[in-house]
């Protein structure tokens, strides 16, 4: 559904993708692994054109992305749920208004109906009862379950993570991991999940990728990657999970 | 107008003239960017009802943020040029003038330039500081990713307060302003309240008031542009914020002192 085709990207003079090809398809969770600052963030922006390529080419279902603009970019991010690494809740909102936002801006929803749909999705993230909150007076996890509550609620067909799991304790980690789950099962929903939490990636990945220093090196199932030889990857695995 | 995207990157050099050449370019460009941004949210005034909550925190910061600073400039500005003319005048016997003196410049000049230097320093640095806050916690790219306009959104509301709330404390200014030079004409230069009045008043004509009025418009829309585009342009951290703060005080000081002149020359 979602290809990048040969794409490069420089940022401020530093190449950070390098001639990435890869492909996602329609349902199920595909989880890019890679170390801090390797530049997954950095596809996942591209995905949504918050960066567009210098080099190659986004495609989904066939179409550029590059060729969208206006209502088409409008209607083409609508199908997107992002969810970011910080959370990106805007500040002087409550939690309730933050995760209300699209339905409030880009639909006709009465009060109500967003009243219900919010509560419905607070509880589902575990932050029932937070809604007068501020997102400042929230840890961190609990920022960006606030912040997959806000790329949840509008039941997107695409659900983009960056790093869901990072700064959440175990047990909440493993709560997130079930909502993900559901979420691809029952809707049949299409997650791209970025993280470098490998029991999550483990748990939920029908796919795996591996990004290091702006290049793919490794695109399989999970089988074959704990079975990989290469050394980044074993390495990478073993810093997570000690060889018993 | 896309936010988030980069512009395209000039790289440093060691070379004198190739920096001075991406200088200039860099200049350019983010005036281009900044005059397209606040055209675009002129652009999205008719819509200003469905941000009228906004609209009137805005317009609440603005006020209280400014006030007692306006106060107080305001004052003794008007004390100083009723002092400095005053001992001037009070030679050739003619100190019941000063009244005239002090309205006509609070008026044409000092009240819109002023009130809005102080709006630079208290309400734009602030408006830099908050919208950079969110460009770099990734909040823009939010608001860009569920198709909600940040220019629409963010900033259109801060420039439309600006706009209603400048001409406000210009004209509170003005007012403040020939109150102090009053009070500064009745104990230091023994003029009567009744003659100072008749004086400030008897040769004010609805010109200058009124262009007075634009230049603050001008103004507001100057201060508010360049505070919401130095934020929204910010890349860089917490260090980035506190550059976009200080880039927002000074573009817009430099912006009021020269524009100022020009619509002063082209009007009189
Ligand atoms: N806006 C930017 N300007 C310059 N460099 C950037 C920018 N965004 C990211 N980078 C660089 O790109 C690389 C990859 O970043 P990122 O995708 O955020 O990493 P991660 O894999 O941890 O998410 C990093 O080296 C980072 O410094
Ligand atoms: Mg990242």
């Amino acid at each position: 559904m979602i290809r990048f085709e040969s794409v490069s990207k420089s940022l401020s003079g530093h190449e950070v993708l390098k001639d990435v090809s890869l492909e996602i398809g329609r349902g199920g969770v595909h989880t890019i692994l890679g170390p801090t600052g390797s530049g997954k963030t950095v596809m996942l922006r591209h995905i949504v054109r918050l960066l567009d390529a210098d080099e190659g080419r986004v495609t989904f279902d066939g179409a550029d992305i590059c060729g969208f603009s206006g209502r088409e970019l409008e209607r083409y991010r609508s199908r997107f749920g992002y969810l970011f690494q910080s959370g990106a809740l805007i500040a002087w909102m409550n939690v309730a208004d933050n995760v209300a936002l699209p339905l409030r801006e880009k639909t006709r929803m009465g009060a109500a109906e967003i009243a219900g749909k919010v509560a419905e999705t607070l509880e589902l993230v575990g932050l029932s009862g937070c809604e007068g909150k501020m997102p400042d007076e929230l840890s961190g996890g609990m920022r960006k379950r606030a912040g997959l509550a806000r790329a949840l609620i509008t039941k997107p067909e695409v659900l983009l993570l960056d790093e869901p799991t990072s700064g959440l304790d175990p047990v909440m980690s493993r709560k997130i991991d079930d909502v993900v789950k559901s979420l691809c099962g029952a809707l049949g929903g299409t997650v791209v999940m970025v993280t470098h939490d490998l029991i999550s990636a483990f748990s939920l990945s029908d796919r795996i990728s591996m990004i290091c220093e702006g290049s793919i090196i490794f695109g399989g199932d999970v089988a074959s990657f704990r079975a990989s030889a290469d050394e980044r990857i074993v390495e990478f695995i073993e810093s997570q999970v000690p060889k018993s | 107008m896309r936010m988030t995207i980069e512009a395209e990157y000039l790289p440093e050099s060691d070379n004198l003239i190739a920096e001075l050449g991406r200088f200039v370019l860099t200049n350019i460009r983010n005036s281009g960017r900044g005059l397209m941004m606040v055209f675009e949210a002129f652009c999205f005034f008719p819509l200003f009802h469905r941000r009228w909550q906004e609209l009137v925190r805005q317009m609440f910061m603005v006020s209280i943020k400014s006030f007692g600073v306006v106060s107080l400039v305001a004052l003794f500005t008007g004390m100083i040029l009723s002092l400095q003319a005053g001992i001037e005048l009070r030679d050739y016997g003619q100190e019941m003038r000063v009244g005239t003196l002090v309205s006509e410049s609070m008026f044409r000049e000092m009240g819109p330039f002023m009130a809005a230097l102080i709006l630079a320093a208290c309400v734009g640095s602030a408006m830099a500081a908050e919208l950079g806050t969110m460009a770099v916690s990734e909040e823009l790219s939010a608001l860009e990713i569920m198709s909600v306009n940040p220019v629409y959104y963010l900033v259109m509301p801060r420039i439309l307060a600006m706009m209603i709330m400048c001409p406000a404390l210009t004209i509170y200014t003005n007012v403040i302003g020939i109150i102090g030079g009053g009070a500064v004409a009745h104990s230091q230069l023994g003029v009567e309240w009744s003659v100072y009045y008749d004086y400030a008043t008897m040769y004010l004509d609805m010109k200058e008031i009124m262009v007075g009025l634009l230049k603050s418009v001008v103004f507001a829309v100057i201060v508010s542009g360049v505070g919401c585009y130095q934020g929204v342009a910010t890349k860089g951290g917490a260090v980035g914020v506190g550059i976009a703060t200080r880039r927002a005080v000074v573009i817009s000081f430099l912006l009021i002192i020269s524009v100022g002149y020009f619509i002063t020359r082209s009007f009189y």
